[in-house]
């Protein structure tokens, strides 16, 4: 008759008790199905402020350059003058890029300066988030931009219908976000240069603390913490540790120095012994040749431009239940 | 095909030897190549969207293992179910790698997205999300897809492009699976019907820029053929003549026994290892017709290549023995067992050229 003084049960009990751990611990563990697997009482999850009446359209599919220029409210063309990063629970980190000398090429009259509040940027942890679809832009560059007419949560941007304004020998070119020439306008989209003549912005950057100057060292002697000293109730007059600081507004913003030795939105260079041969439109050829397909299609570019991320809140995303 | 046995006509293929033109990207941050901080990063998949024995969820499964053929990075986390007020949910801020098939009105229209977290040089958490409406089962590698409406079979292509992303890698322009979206989406490789295949896999541009990332030599010898080739900016299918400029053929193409008929092959190679094999033309009514031996072969010629993807013209003489009233399928293929090659089952694709007899010859 074994008992637990047994050697070879006490193995057994081991193995039966890792099983038991694993079988609670792991990630493969099953909810019931259906059945909410957040706490007991879970508030209502967040949901963009809209004005009043408000009608939200969703965004369609993107698959072919018709249903792009049905969702394009404005064409418009700017000069990328600011970027700023901002955070909020329900809009997330954003990137604010900020355009000015701004004017509509074609649909929707746009004002001097338009902010484009694209989902990425730093969060209150201090951690970055980016969006793989979506490209960076260069500070100081020209642009010429595809707004929505549709709400949107990630980028008011159509697809990647972003192209910078370049100029090669005297003649002015556009570069799609991957450092593409434009040739044109086709069944399929933008027309691209076989072979790039940029880098895509932002592939080398520094970290903010490799381009944040070291605030001097705090001494331990010398003056004064100018914080309170929160005591627990009962604990004496003994010193507690200080509550760690929320992170604050000035810590999340960036001086406009800082972001630009990050080297983040810097303008890649271009090479222009490879762009001076290649074929390449304007920002005056590329538009007539949208303009001109968007007819073809029997396509209107205009609609409603909402420059704020209405659709949805960032921090989750439903799923669809099959 | 029993009937079709011609002279095979052998070529030496030694200028594919040239370097590949390789435009993997990735970023860099304070000179180090970002990827994910702790390795394996396990990426959980969301059991609402990709329930077990789903195709979305063995088009994820597939994905992981074949970027874990090459880097050990990222890792299986298992399957949950997060479900708040009755929906299911993948969440952002929750310090977790997960995958979902979400509308795409969420997702901005697009067909895929990831949210990635990084402390600039780490990648921390990686969120992956896929259009629901995308077929997720084995694609036709035959044609590129240039649009996807609901039901197109190229979700098992964006779940893995979407995981290229949370491994690192950023768009490039080359024959890639990380190919942008835009004009001519990212190739197929021929895969085998009964393989468990996809039809979507890693190319060498891709896994250069994997072993770039974690500084490695790829040494996972795998050779594919493809039915799509890059031309200018986007991918064309190779039904077309090469010598009269890309002209698309017509479909069926109407030929008579005799006729010589030109199109393009594409052939490529993940490792560093030159690969010296044989590639061969058949034909086959069948559309699942793979593989054939290299009695069936009406062309064969010799390719020796490193890392990449090169694309090249191919001719075949169409057999005397090709019967009335049947369209072929033009399969492009290794007609021997390549002993060091990982994967035997993408190495034939059915090609978008087809040819069917013209009555009276």
């Amino acid at each position: 008759m074994s008992t637990l003084g047994d050697p070879m049960n006490r193995h057994q009990l081991g193995i039966l008790a890792c099983c038991i751990i694993l079988a609670t611990t792991s990630g493969c563990r099953r909810a019931p199905v259906d059945a909410d697997t957040g706490p007991p009482g879970e508030p209502q999850r967040e949901e963009p402020v809209v004005p009043a009446g408000y009608a939200k359209i969703p965004p369609a599919p993107l698959d072919s350059p018709t249903q792009m220029l049905a969702q394009t409210a404005t064409i418009f063309r700017g000069k990328l003058k600011e970027i700023h990063f901002t955070y909020d629970l329900c809009g997330g980190p954003r990137t604010q890029y900020v355009f000015g000398d701004s004017s509509s090429l074609v649909g929707v009259a746009v004002g001097p300066n338009v902010t484009l509040k694209v989902l990425g940027g730093q969060t209150p942890e201090g951690t970055w988030v980016s969006v793989s679809e979506l490209p960076q832009l260069a500070l100081d560059s020209e642009y010429v931009v595809f707004l929505r007419n549709t709400d949107w949560t990630y980028s008011p941007i159509v697809s990647n219908l972003v192209f910078r304004q370049e100029t090669v020998d005297g003649r002015q070119v556009l570069v799609d976000p991957d450092g593409h020439l434009v040739t044109g306008w086709s069944e399929d989209g933008p027309s691209l240069s076989a072979a790039r003549v940029s880098e895509p912005v932002g592939l080398q950057r520094r970290s903010m603390r490799a381009v944040r100057p070291v605030p001097p060292a705090q001494s331990t002697t010398d003056s004064p913490n100018p914080r309170a000293v929160v005591s627990a109730a009962g604990a004496g007059n003994a010193d507690q540790p200080a509550p760690s600081p929320a992170v604050t507004a000035a810590e999340l913003s960036f001086t406009s120095e800082e972001i630009r030795a990050s080297g983040m939105f810097a303008r890649p260079a271009l090479a222009e012994a490879a762009a001076v041969n290649q074929q390449s439109a304007t920002t005056q050829s590329f538009v007539s040749a949208i303009t001109a397909a968007a007819e073809r299609a029997n396509v209107r570019i205009g609609g409603r431009l909402t420059l704020e991320p209405y659709w949805k809140c960032w921090n989750s995303t439903p799923t669809v239940k099959r | 095909m029993k009937m079709i046995r011609t002279l095979v006509m052998m070529m030496m293929l030694t200028t594919l030897n040239e370097p590949a033109a390789f435009a993997a990207a990735w970023k860099v941050c304070d000179g180090v190549t970002v990827k994910p901080k702790y390795q394996p990063m396990g990426i959980f998949w969301d059991l609402c969207s990709m329930p077990d024995g789903s195709p979305a969820q063995r088009a994820f499964l597939s994905a992981m293992y074949e970027v874990r053929n090459y880097v050990h990075s990222l890792g299986f986390g298992g399957g949950y179910k997060r479900i708040h007020n009755g929906q299911c949910l993948i969440e952002h801020d929750n310090d977790r790698s997960d995958t979902a098939l979400v509308n795409r009105a969420d997702i901005d229209g697009a067909l895929g997205l990831t949210l990635i977290e990084t402390d600039c040089e780490d990648i921390i958490t990686a969120d992956v999300m896929a259009a629901a409406d995308l077929n997720f089962t084995r694609a036709d590698e035959s044609r590129v897809i240039r649009r996807a409406p609901a039901g197109t079979t190229i979700g098992a292509l964006v779940i893995l492009h979407e995981v290229g992303h949370a491994l690192g890698l950023e768009h490039t322009s080359s024959f890639a699976v990380m190919r942008n979206g835009l004009s001519a989406r990212a190739p197929f490789v021929g895969m085998s019907p009964g393989s468990g295949g996809l039809s979507s896999e890693l190319t060498g541009d891709d896994v250069f820029g994997i072993s770039r990332i974690y500084g490695f030599t790829p040494t996972y010898r795998n050779v594919y053929v493809s039915s799509q080739t890059l031309r200018a900016s986007g991918l064309i299918d190779n039904n077309v003549n090469p010598l009269n400029g890309d002209l698309v053929w017509s479909d069926p193409l109407m030929v008579c026994p005799g006729n010589v008929v030109n199109f393009l092959a594409t052939v490529g190679n993940n490792s560093t290892t030159v690969e010296s094999f044989d590639l061969s033309v058949y034909l086959d009514p069948d559309v699942n017709g793979y593989p054939h031996g290299l009695a069936d072969a009406l062309t064969t010629v010799s390719v020796s290549m490193g890392q990449g993807t090169s694309s090249f013209p191919i001719q075949f003489t169409v057999p005397a023995s090709l019967a009335a009233n049947t369209t072929y399928h033009v399969f492009v293929g290794t007609p021997n067992s390549l002993l060091t090659d990982r994967k035997g089952y993408d190495n034939t694709a059915r090609s978008a050229l087809r040819i069917r007899r013209k009555v009276g010859c």
